[in-house]
Parts: structure tokens; sequence; C-alpha cells
């Protein structure tokens, strides 16, 4: 289940992939993730199961901050950037709008 | 729990609420202003509307409950929230943003209807929805009655009917504008009181650290990875609500709403951070209650679901405990107002259109639609304890298994075909009403750890690709051109 996640997840991200272009951010973004769930999941399954004994790392004993903070907030320490990095605004503009509108039209009277 | 401070809180929150749907509703004339808000909405109101919306009064009272009964298990239904504001936003933002730019897409089951020209599944889609939302705003209209009969103590019945009519009148009146600003307001206040629970959390067992220190001397196994899980069914957990996000109208419909679609460059950011703030709430309570009731200092609950309440009674002082409160009312009216919008527009629009006789006045019938919607909600609430068990869960699970195929899947892939979205939309509100209702009846038992709805989320997501693939020759005429466009762009 741990792989299927690793693979399903990031997997999901690359279908915000634009079919021309290449997007470095997003398949970075999309390899960073996959390898981060790998790793994470992977880990918190084989270190030793739990015990009274458990190392404390960040305040939460280490394979449940391994979870905490690998699953639950590292995603947001890259994910929003690498977005914003791949968001191209230039397509969005105004003008731009303009132009895909009157192509839309253009194509639908066509049909 | 009627302490002056928690009533003033509570009426004050109110009457802000009321404010902002008065102003709303004198700004709500046209059916755009009604189901999209004119389309005028700035990032951050869009993406503080969305966390509210996302968040129902689980994050407050079930989710803390939840991790209290079960341990670090319970934590993989919002450990995905890291990941899934860009994921949606990857995956949606853009394409429904410019669906709506060009085709005046102003619903899912139309951006449906549109990408595979095709009313069947347009209205399939829009019934799967109908289903699951009257589940949700019934099971929303039972906790919010709950909250305010606690407060004000005028009886369930009484609450319950008060706080729907509070709900309608704003959704009815201001349509998705007022949902939109009164959302912004409750995710405010959903946020400050999570932060200020969370610190009084910590203080209350000396700092995270001695408060794990506590839990794992008693029991180690409430912090182990999966907590009493296993390993399989947390992950479960993590898939289905990592992948089944991207089909959550309610949420994804608010891209629609962008006045600037630039401006969607920093929805990722500013959503997800505004989730993990007002998530701290779940897991600060789930870990200090745990611990104070390890320790002898409070009598273990009678009821997972008092975790949030007899914390607040015993740790919090009176005036936060007033702001919890409406957090709570927060979190479930931002839910359910926007479940009455989609609802709506489902009856108003979608329906009517997907069967060929688009109604006249939209407006009107999307606040018709809303009145309805809601004396339905509050009857099921009311009427019939079973029927409102059974529609809560179906929720999550119908809007996964019908909408992440044929939405997400169907604008990334211009393979996928109008037979193949029919059939995987079909499948997964059958699949899933079976289902459910057999594992709740007690007639199935699933084996340990899967869940139905990962069952019907991964069998609706095969059955859509497989179809798809069987009639990919025949489905010349199943993507208009400029769709395409769109989803080229």
């Amino acid at each position: 289940m741990a792989v299927a996640i690793a693979i399903t997840m990031p997997s999901a991200l690359l279908m915000g992939a634009r079919p021309s272009g290449w997007q470095p951010w997003l398949v970075g973004a999309a390899t960073g993730l996959a390898v981060l769930l790998v790793v994470v999941f992977g880990a918190a399954l084989a270190l030793p199961a739990a015990d009274g004994s458990e190392p404390i790392i960040a305040g939460l004993p280490r394979r449940l901050a391994l979870i905490i903070y690998g699953v639950g907030l590292a995603p947001f320490a890259f994910l929003p950037i690498a977005f914003a990095r791949d968001f191209d605004s230039r397509s969005l503009g105004p003008e731009a709008l303009r132009a895909l509108r009157e192509r839309c039209s253009a194509l639908r009277g066509e049909r | 729990m009627n302490t002056p401070e928690i009533v003033v809180s509570a009426t004050l929150y109110a009457a802000v609420c009321a404010l902002i749907a008065w102003w709303a509703s004198r700004r709500t004339d046209t059916p755009g202003a009604f189901f999209v808000a004119g389309r005028s909405i700035g990032v951050l109101p869009l993406a503080v509307a969305s966390m509210a919306a996302a968040l129902s009064g689980f994050a407050f009272i079930g989710g803390p409950g939840l991790f209290y009964a079960a341990g670090a298990g319970a934590l993989y239904i919002i450990l995905p929230a890291a990941i899934t504001g860009a994921l949606s936003a990857w995956v949606l933002a853009r394409r429904m943003r410019l669906l709506a730019e060009v085709r005046g897409v102003m619903t899912v089951p139309e951006a449906i209807g549109v990408r595979y020209r095709s009313p069947a599944a347009r209205g399939l889609a829009a019934v799967a929805m109908l289903i699951a939302i009257a589940g949700y705003m019934a099971t929303n209209f039972l906790a919010l009655g709950l909250i305010i009969d606690a407060v004000f103590g005028i009886g369930l019945t009484t609450a319950v009917i008060v706080g729907a009519a509070t709900i309608l009148a704003y959704s009815a009146a201001g349509g998705i504008l007022a949902g939109i600003y009164t959302d912004l307001f409750q995710g405010a206040v959903m946020a400050i009181a999570s932060v200020l629970v969370f610190a009084a959390a910590l203080a209350s067992g000396g700092g995270l650290g001695d408060i794990t220190r506590d839990i794992m001397q008693a029991d180690p196994v409430f912090l182990s990875p999966w907590g009493t899980f296993s390993p399989l069914a947390a992950l479960s957990l993590f898939f289905v609500f990592g992948l089944g996000v991207l089909g959550q109208p309610h949420v994804v419909h608010k891209y629609y709403m962008v006045r600037d679609p630039r401006s969607l460059r920093w929805y990722p950011l500013l959503m997800t951070g505004a989730m993990l703030v007002t998530l701290l709430l779940l897991f600060g309570v789930g870990m200090a209650v745990k611990a104070r009731v390890l320790a002898g200092d409070m009598t273990p609950l009678a009821r997972p679901d008092d975790a949030t309440p007899q914390f607040l009674l015993g740790y919090a002082s009176p005036l936060l405990a007033g702001i919890v409160f409406s957090g709570v009312a927060a979190a479930i009216m931002s839910t359910v107002n926007s479940f009455i919008n989609v609802g709506a527009a489902a009856v108003a629009r979608d329906l009517p259109q997907a069967l060929g006789r688009p109604l006249a006045d939209e407006l009107r019938a999307g606040r018709i639609a809303s009145i309805v919607l809601t004396v339905a909600a509050v009857l099921i609430a009311l009427e019939s304890g079973l029927l409102v068990a059974l529609l809560g869960l179906l929720g999550w699970g119908l809007f996964a298994s019908t909408l992440v195929p044929s939405l997400a899947i169907g604008l990334a892939w211009e393979g996928a075909t109008r037979a193949g979205a029919i059939a995987s939309i079909a499948t997964g509100l059958g699949l899933t009403v079976v289902l459910e209702s057999l594992v709740w009846a007690k007639q199935l038992t699933l084996p340990a750890g899967v869940s139905a709805t990962g069952i019907t989320l991964s069998f609706s997501i095969v059955v859509f690709f497989v179809v798809s693939w069987l009639t990919r020759i025949r489905s010349e005429g199943d993507l208009d051109a400029d769709v395409r466009m769109v989803m080229r762009y």
C-alpha cells in the first residue's frame, strides 16, 4: 500500500502537466514527493516497533515524528513553491484570455 | 456549557455572519452572482473559504475524538493536507477556471457535461452529488443543533431548526457570494480558535515532549506510526483522503470564482497554510486529552466526541471556550452553505439542462432549491436516525468515486471517453451505495484495513480507464475542439 501511494499521489500530481512544454518544477515536485513517501513510509515500517523507550525527536516518538513531519508537513515546504514557480501567469492575463476566448469561439463556430 | 462568555461569543459570531449575509444579499442579482460569486473573489478569501468548506465539524469534534480513541492511525485522514492543496490546484484550478472563461461553466457536473458533450454524464454526476449532499447536510445540521443546544439550551429539535434556518437565510439570499465572505470570517475564527487551543493543549501537559513521554510510558501503541490501526488501514485512509480531494465539489467549484486567474499561483500556499494551522486543534486536543486521562487528571471519556468539550471545560478559559464553540459552529456552517449552493446548482441548473429543459429564472430556482434541500436535510436529520447515519457515511466516498475519474482525470486525459465517464460515475454511485449499505447493516465484513471508499474509488478509476480504452475508436466526437484547447492551454 505504501508503494501504491508513493506511485499514485505523484502520478496524480503529473496530471497537472500541460501537453506542450517541459515543466521541470512539476516533474521535480512529483519526483520529490515520490521519494519522500517511499523513504518515510518505508522507514516507519522498517524501524523497530514501538515501546516506551523509543527516542523522542522534536516532541514525538521517532517513527511518528518521521510520519508527521515527513509526510504531514514537509510537502508544504516545497509543493506550493514548486506550483508557484511552475505557474504560467503570462497565459492568464487579460489579453491572453481574450485571445483564448476568441479562438475557442471560432472553433465552436466551425463545429 | 452556557456560560455568559460562551453565549456572548456565539451571539457576536452570529451577528457578524448576519451582517455579511445582508451585505452580500444586496449584491446577488444574477445566477452568476448566486452560483459563482460573479467571478469576483480574490485569492485570499478563496483560499480561506476553501479551507473552511473542506473542514467540517470533524476537525473540531469528531477528529480529536477519533485521535483520542484510535491513536495516531486517525491522523492519516488529515496527513494528506500538506499535499492536497497543490495537487488539486495543479490538476484542476487552471482548467476549471478556463472552462468558466470560455464556456461560462458554473458547476462541477456542467464541467463534466462540457468535457464529454454528455448531458447524461452531467445528470448522473448531479444525482450522485445530491445524494452525498443530503447526507452531509443532515449530519452537519445534527452536529450544529447539538452545539446550539449546548450553548443556548433550547432543545435539540429547535436547535437544529434554528441552525438550519440561519444558514439557509444567507445561502438563499446571498448565494455563494454570502457563502464566500461568511466562510472567510468563519475560517478566520476557526484558525484563531485552533491556534489558541493548541497552545492551551501543549501548556496543559508541559509541552509536546512531556505529553509524549506521559503517553509513551502508559500506552506506546497510541503513538506508534499507525496507532491502533493496521498499517494497511492507516495507509488506506491516506489514499482515500489524498486522492479523494480531487472530487470534492464544494471545494473545487471555488476555482470558478477567482477574479484574476493569475492569482491562483498562490492558492496552494495560502490554502494549505490555512488548513495546517486549523488542524492544529485536532492534533493538540487528541494528544492532551489522552495524556491527561492516562495521568488520571481527567476521567476517561464516555464518548470520544467529548474530547474537545471536556478539554475546554477543564483547561481553557471561558472566553477561549466561547471562541472555540463559535469556531465549531463556523466549521459546520461554512461547509453546509457550500453544500447548499452546490446542491441548489445541481437542482436548478444541472438537472434541468441535462434533461433538455433549462429553467428561465435560475436565480429564483436556485433560491427555491436551497430551501427545499435544507428542509429535506432537516427532516432527515430529525426524523431518521438510521438514514442520517448511513447517508453521512456515503458522502466522501460518493464524491470521490463519481467525480475523481470523470472530472479530474477526464480534464487531464484526452483519451477519456463519454462512455468511460458514464460507466465510472454509474459504477461509483451504485457500488458506493450498495457496499456502504451492506457494511453499515453488518451484512458484509471487509478484510481488516480495507475501506469501502478505497474499493469504490479504485474500482471506478479502473472502470473509467478500461471503458475509455474499449470505446476509444467510437469516441471521435466526445471532445469539442475548444475544450481540447483549454485542456492543452
